[in-house]
């Protein structure tokens, strides 16, 4: 075997133990060193993989999945309550297949807080301008300035754009996802140990608002719903 | 649902889940849409379960559903921003999901080189390290020869190299001028 097909084979699988391979390593103190260099190489690459897997995510699956598999004894149920169920499942289908991502949805404006922790201690003081330079980027503008902004930014979230805003509330910052993609129909609550928000449907697809546990949001609900324009 | 299929269906989830979990993480790059992935994998293993002749194959079986149901759902949909600062981001997003070894600046610098790695590189070098895959069962799943996979295997960890050494390089240069 020549050096450069052992150096391919090596790059393509570092752990190869073909015994061509194994033999020219024996007697090629350059290739020996290659294969090393290659092995280590993967070892961090395997590390960097090797990402944390939330604990109870095989439970909440199976959890999930056995609510959803348990179906109720058609014999000796009358017609009419069998048609009844059937309708109502349809109903709960299609409310769920209306709404998209709506059960995740929370989940995700949270994720994306938690991975951008640094923009809640951003001290920009990001001007009118520049904030409605951010909102034409996602379609919209800000028909009134909102106060004190202390970061804004676009953003994806469930790899759609996004706004991101933070700006100072009364117990710490305050985030305002505005969300073009995510449309919702109705108000949804969020509750964590850590913070405490609500996702509002807006005329395009929806705001989050989310402060720290005590906040009070209620007054920059209403003020963002009034200031939004969708282009 | 007899109890014999609700077991081997509890024990494909708890056999698998970890490693689908870190494929889907990988294949998306967000945590809350990989269990999404894993969930909708799951759901969709179930209903094709009598497909599953050998639970030897339950992996790579179970990767597949995973892998084409992220291309169904999400690659249509491509973000059209990019993320300000995205190394400040990358580092407290390596540091959540990874509580074990928080200050890894070796597995932050590949978990950034990784994002430059084209994607058809990319997605053979995920099922071998992190899967586990021989040459031959990646090519099954992604539809090559095995030669083939063998030639992305080498270009990948080949370029990934290059751009860490490039990066290490620049980082050195800095501290010298600094």
């Amino acid at each position: 075997m020549k050096c450069e097909e052992f150096q391919l084979r090596c790059a393509a699988n570092p752990d190869t133990d073909d015994s061509d391979y194994l033999e020219h390593m024996h007697t090629c103190g350059h290739c020996a060193n290659y294969a090393a260099q290659m092995k280590a190489f993967d070892n961090d690459l395997a590390a960097a993989f090797r990402i944390d897997v939330p604990e109870d995510l095989a439970d909440c699956i199976l959890e999930r999945h056995q609510s959803a598999s348990k179906k109720p004894a058609i014999f000796g149920y009358p017609l009419y309550a069998l048609a009844a169920s059937l309708l109502l499942a349809m109903g709960i289908t299609m409310y769920v297949l209306l709404q998209p991502g709506m059960l995740v949805l929370d989940k995700a404006v949270i994720a994306h807080i938690e991975n951008e922790l640094p923009h809640l201690v951003q001290q920009d003081n990001v001007q009118f301008a520049e904030l409605n330079g951010i909102m034409n980027k996602i379609g919209g503008t800000l028909n009134s300035s909102l106060g004190k902004v202390n970061y804004a930014g676009t953003c994806h979230i469930r790899k759609k754009d996004a706004g991101h805003i933070v700006i100072p509330g009364e117990t710490g910052p305050v985030t305002i996802l505005i969300m073009p993609g995510e449309t919702i129909s109705k108000r949804q609550l969020i509750h964590t140990d850590q913070f405490k928000g609500v996702i509002v449907p807006s005329s395009k697809g929806s705001v989050a608002i989310i402060g720290e546990k005590n906040e009070p949001l209620d007054k920059i609900e209403d003020k963002i719903k009034n200031l939004i324009n969708w282009i | 649902m007899t109890e014999s299929v609700k077991q081997r269906f509890e024990s494909l989830v708890l056999a698998h889940t970890a490693d689908l979990y870190r494929f889907a993480y990988w294949l998306c790059r967000e945590r809350a849409l990989a269990e999404d992935l894993v969930q909708e994998t799951y759901i969709r293993a179930w209903k094709s379960l009598d497909n599953l002749k050998d639970e030897k194959a339950s992996k790579p079986w179970l990767f597949t559903i995973l892998r084409n149901e992220h291309i169904r759902q999400f690659k249509r949909n491509q973000p059209l921003l990019v993320d300000i600062n995205e190394t400040d981001l990358d580092r407290v997003e390596f540091a959540q999901m990874n509580t074990i070894d928080t200050d890894n600046s070796r597995a932050i610098q590949l978990h950034q080189a990784l994002k430059q790695l084209p994607e058809k590189y990319y997605e053979p070098l995920v099922l071998q390290v992190m899967g586990g895959f021989s040459c031959d069962e990646i090519a099954n799943q992604l539809g090559l020869t095995s030669g083939a996979v063998m030639t992305r295997l080498s270009r990948a960890r080949m370029q990934l190299r290059e751009i860490v050494n490039t990066d290490e390089n620049a980082g050195l240069k800095d501290k010298i001028a600094v």
